[in-house]
């Protein structure tokens, strides 16, 4: 395998669209810090803004693996590993531990602008250590990604179409995170409104029951659950800066990580190829 | 006599759709094998499931004396190359750094050898060129040399002239020719371009609907392609009754040309004709084609 990991590292590095999507991400991250860097001056949230920076790496991280794993079917030189008696299991590890390798580089280079930002505080706005924690989580779940889109980038052979579902599998997951969490953020109770003669939403100082509240018991539970569980949901909670459950989060990336890798290496081992 | 792959009673479902129909065939070590059939006759099939790119439904193939379902295959397959339908090439990258690419595969200790492969196979000015803007036959010959990364002593070509103009043809056929030769390397080809493979072949395995029909050398395929008479007369309607009344074979080609098969006699021939108001214009010895004896073989136009 050590081979296998020498060649698809020495492509990635080689690889136009990997670099497109590093310089993509920094200066995504680089525009994000011109933005904020007034509001880091002020506001302390430093370390916030630059967990905030994952969430965009994401597309383009899936981007990255999609394109990088894509070419090795779209130009059949996937083909070149096989004939020569490369075993599967090392080909499926080979590409996850380049596409991560290369989406922690991705990640990377929309963190530097921030962190250089933060120079420019007054604050870091978080203590070291909690931060890097945090960082520790944003890691790990980029990694778990990774395994996603390795998983998808291995099974659907088509460049242009994994290419596409990698895209809109990061945009459901982050939704679904992000509706997720505004489920669970829903009060119990809500101001009560009424219409006034002018046409105004005036409150009438009642509180009414929220409909949409998500009462403690299963559903919740089970919400709660797929929130820790799923990277982006981990990612969102860590922007927010209200992470429910954080020191399990890397467990939870783990568990992820090796159930997509597990039934990516068991089907593709199966899997015809032309 | 030593055989590089074997396969016995192999099949290949995809769905319903029979592929490979219990296929058993021999490649001779040192032979330019000639894998020919019509398209889906299961040419590529076969090639894939050696390659490793898919696995048997049933029976099993040897390589090197590995059995496929033994762990060592892989070790076989370490010995071998393969093209299989297209050229598998890094299109953004050049020819140099395409082999670069296949020796880290491999795990070659250095780049050693690359100059010489690059040259063996015409590509040796190419230089900063990158493969998306190769001719087709550039890219077939590079295809080809990556394939031969790793010093293999069997090459799979899956019809790799198709496509190719004249000169990229007579490139190719040259180069098959020189690593069979010069390098001893066992070559099966799959093709159904059978005029150019008469050019190559040692030996031949025909195949159809998933079956090997008949597994030949080229020297007995040479001598049980029956010699015929090509004969040109004023008219085949007059010539068909004198041929039949001889109890001689024959096919008509048209209305001035028919093959007449076995051995005949031109004296009594002539003699015939002239009873029949049939004049005879010329006849010349004439070998029946491979395409002849392959569509005799899988049954012609019927099979289709």
């Amino acid at each position: 395998m050590i081979k296998l990991l020498r060649a698809d590292l020495t492509r990635m590095r080689k690889s136009k669209s990997f670099w497109v999507c590093v310089i993509l991400s920094f200066a995504l991250s680089v525009l994000n810090s011109l933005i904020f860097v007034p509001d880091i001056r002020t506001a302390e949230n430093t370390a916030k803004n630059i967990l905030e920076g994952t969430s965009n790496s994401l597309v383009l991280i899936a981007v990255f693996i999609a394109l990088f794993l894509g070419t090795d079917y779209a130009q059949n030189t996937i083909r070149n590993k096989m004939i020569i008696g490369s075993n599967r299991t090392s080909i499926y590890f080979s590409n996850f531990l380049t596409v991560s390798f290369g989406a922690f580089i991705i990640s990377l280079a929309g963190d530097i602008p921030e962190v250089a930002a933060a120079f420019f505080g007054k604050s870091f706005g978080m203590k070291a250590e909690e931060f890097a924690f945090q960082m520790f989580i944003i890691v790990c779940a980029t990694i778990a990604m990774s395994a996603v889109f390795t998983l998808l980038g291995m099974l659907v052979t088509a460049k242009s179409a994994n290419t596409a579902i990698s895209i809109v599998a990061t945009f459901v997951l982050s939704l679904g995170a992000a509706i997720i969490m505004d489920l669970l953020a829903q009060p119990e109770y809500m101001e009560d409104y009424e219409i006034d003669d002018d046409g105004v939403f005036v409150e009438t100082g009642e509180l009414v029951s929220n409909p949409v509240y998500v009462k403690p018991g299963i559903k919740r539970d089970i919400l709660t659950a797929v929130n820790d569980v799923l990277p982006t949901g981990q990612i969102m909670q860590l922007e927010t800066g209200s992470p429910h459950n954080k020191e399990l989060m890397p467990l939870y990336s783990l568990g992820v990580l090796a159930v997509s890798t597990a039934v990516g290496v068991v089907v593709f081992r199966r899997k015809d190829l032309k | 006599m030593e055989y590089i792959l074997t396969t016995n009673e192999l099949k290949k479902t995809y769905g319903r759709f029979n592929a490979l129909n219990g296929l058993t065939m021999n490649v001779p070590k040192g032979s330019i094998y000639g894998f020919v059939g019509r398209n889906g006759a299961g040419k590529t099939t076969l090639i894939r499931l050696v390659c490793g790119l898919q696995f048997a439904t049933n029976g099993e193939f040897t390589l090197y004396g590995q059995s496929s379902s033994s762990a060592d295959i892989n070790k076989a397959r370490r010995r071998m190359g393969a093209v299989v339908e297209t050229p598998s090439i890094y299109l953004d990258m050049t020819a140099e750094d395409n082999l670069k690419q296949q020796y880290r595969v491999i795990g070659m200790p250095s780049f050693d050898g690359i100059k010489e492969l690059l040259e063996l196979v015409g590509l040796p000015n190419t230089g900063k060129k990158k493969a998306k803007n190769f001719s087709l036959g550039m890219r077939q010959r590079l295809g080809i040399a990556v394939a031969l990364c790793g010093n293999p002593d069997f090459l799979l070509l899956d019809e790799p002239i198709n496509g190719l103009d004249p000169q990229g043809i007579i490139e190719v056929r040259e180069l098959i020719l020189k690593l069979n030769r010069e390098k001893n390397i066992t070559v099966l080809i799959s093709s159904h371009i059978l005029d150019e493979l008469s050019k190559l072949a040692t030996h031949y395995g025909f195949i159809d609907q998933g079956k090997l029909v008949k597994e030949i050398s080229a020297e007995d395929l040479e001598k049980e392609c029956r010699k015929c008479a090509r004969v040109t007369v004023s008219d085949t309607k007059k010539l068909a009754p004198v041929l039949d009344a001889a109890g001689l074979e024959y096919k008509i080609i048209d209305e001035k040309n028919a093959d007449i098969y076995g051995g005949i006699s031109i004296t009594k021939l002539t003699e015939a004709l002239k009873y029949a108001e049939c004049e005879l214009f010329s006849v010349n010895e004439h070998d029946e084609s491979l395409e002849a004896y392959f569509i005799n073989l899988v049954g012609g136009a019927s099979n289709d």
